[in-house]
């Protein structure tokens, strides 16, 4: 699972997120348990989940076993694998469309709100890490800023997206 | 002595210095300022820049804002350390050196354990008792009816800066204690005698006897502060993190060499960049260094017995 506790949104922009050991999230065992989801922002209707799209795993292309890669990514890929991985890693959640049934209930659960919220991106990784000022780093500054009250959200996604005007080039008008 | 014995000595004698300080401390020093004129292309590679990062570095808002604003918290670091450290470690000392003090050992251990403690350990225990949620400065100032006094200071912009400041004074008090401890022992009893037979008291054998024969010792004390807290980092480091957050309050030199030099979570390190940096802190630790000796250092009188 991901480091990030907590995320505010608007729409799919991710406005700041929030390390886990950061907060606590006013989210106990028994609302998990009753299928209680985290709140929305007010106003939205569209649940969004942060998957780790930026990390994945392939073949090398000069690799001398190329039929062995194959056999092996296409077991990574499979329904086996992400039901291995889900249950024998608690914590990690596999990507994969196929359906997966986990033994922890609590986890269950997790899985289970991936049907009804969209998926996306942990945008700050990646490409918009790459440059001055960092995205990342904004973010961890902003969303502290954004808890201890001392910025509003939407101040705080307009320093991510002014910092990020100044050096991504899809980003400047 | 022929002169041929005399430049063998010389080798001998100065030659393992020379070379391990060439090698290990003055190449690198060269080294860094010589990198801060290339900056780094996209490819990995480097080309020549001139002066270009530090024009950057001073005049491009995206750098120049974390610039000032280290460089701004680092003079703050440094006033707080020379206003409360020093002063108090000179009371401390003077204390100390009282003839009728009991339990001095004691006394000068106690005070002098946290500057042998690692940083780490000092960063981790402040923030355990300074936290809002289970930390003991909260539940101490409510047992004696003085909770409303509490803030979480580390975590508040406008007073991160100052706890900090303040622990890493806690912590290293000890060291201006003791170089100005030893100096007040140096001083011969005759003079504190003929001092007291003229007819001082305690408090003026200290203002107008023992004072003027440590300043020499206060004035080194003051440069050692000055260029440790510029080229602090490890406080910050372990309490705060390389952001030095909230939001840059706690944002020193050392801090910002880092996370510019070596890089932060997803911030590509940027080694030409951080030597420019690291080249600046140098600039200004020299010139410090320097305003001392020829303004401070020449004026202090010295006396031997």
């Amino acid at each position: 699972m991901s480091r990030i506790a907590l995320r505010f949104q608007v729409g799919a922009r991710t406005l700041a997120t929030v390390h886990r050991d950061l907060v606590r999230v006013p989210l106990s065992l028994d609302d998990v348990l009753a299928g209680v989801a985290p709140p929305l922002p007010a106003g939205a209707s569209e649940c969004y989940i942060s998957d780790h799209t930026d990390i994945g795993i392939g073949m090398n292309a000069k690799t001398k076993n190329p039929a062995d890669a194959k056999v092996f990514l296409e077991w990574i890929g499979s329904e086996e694998f992400a039901n291995i991985l889900g249950n024998e890693l608690p914590g990690f959640f596999p990507l994969s469309n196929a359906s997966v049934t986990l033994n922890d209930d609590v986890a269950q659960t997790f899985v289970n709100w991936r049907k009804e919220c969209k998926s996306t991106i942990r945008n700050s990784y990646q490409i918009l890490s790459r440059g001055t000022p960092n995205l990342e780093n904004e973010m961890w500054n902003v969303s502290a800023q954004v808890i201890n009250g001392t910025l509003t959200p939407d101040a705080a996604a307009k320093q991510l997206q002014d910092g990020l005007a100044k050096w991504y080039a899809p980003q400047q008008k | 002595m022929a002169q041929g014995t005399y430049l063998r000595l010389l080798v001998f004698f100065l030659g393992p210095a020379v070379l391990i300080y060439s090698l290990f401390s003055i190449y690198p020093l060269l080294d860094t300022i010589f990198n801060a004129f290339y900056s780094r292309q996209s490819d990995g590679s480097y080309l020549w820049n001139g002066l270009g990062n530090f024009q950057t570095l001073l005049f491009d808002p995206t750098w120049s804002g974390p610039f000032w604003n280290a460089l701004k918290n680092n003079f703050i670091f440094f006033l707080i350390h020379m206003c409360v450290q020093n002063p108090v470690g000179l009371v401390l000392a003077a204390l100390l050196s009282l003839k009728q003090l009991r339990f001095r050992s004691t006394y000068r251990t106690l005070i002098f354990m946290p500057t042998m403690l690692s940083v780490v350990v000092i960063g981790f225990v402040w923030q355990l008792i300074l936290s809002p949620i289970w930390g003991i400065a909260k539940m101490f100032l409510q047992s004696v009816g003085l909770g409303f006094l509490f803030a979480p200071w580390l975590g508040l912009e406008s007073s991160a800066l100052i706890t900090v400041s303040l622990i890493s004074v806690w912590q290293f008090v000890g060291i201006p204690m003791i170089l100005i401890y030893t100096a007040l022992l140096a001083i011969p009893d005759e003079l504190i005698d003929a001092a007291t037979v003229d007819g001082l008291n305690q408090f003026q054998v200290f203002i107008w006897v023992k004072l003027p024969l440590i300043w020499p010792t206060i004035g080194l004390v003051s440069i050692l502060t000055f260029v440790n807290n510029f080229n602090a980092f490890d406080l910050i480091y372990a309490m705060k993190g390389a952001l030095a957050g909230p939001n840059f309050a706690t944002d020193i030199m050392g801090t910002l060499f880092y996370r510019t030099f070596f890089g932060n979570q997803l911030q590509l390190g940027n080694p030409s960049m951080g030597s420019a940096i690291a080249t600046m802190m140098l600039i200004i630790i020299l010139v410090g260094v320097m305003a001392y000796l020829f303004l401070v250092q020449r004026r202090i009188q010295r006396y031997s017995f």
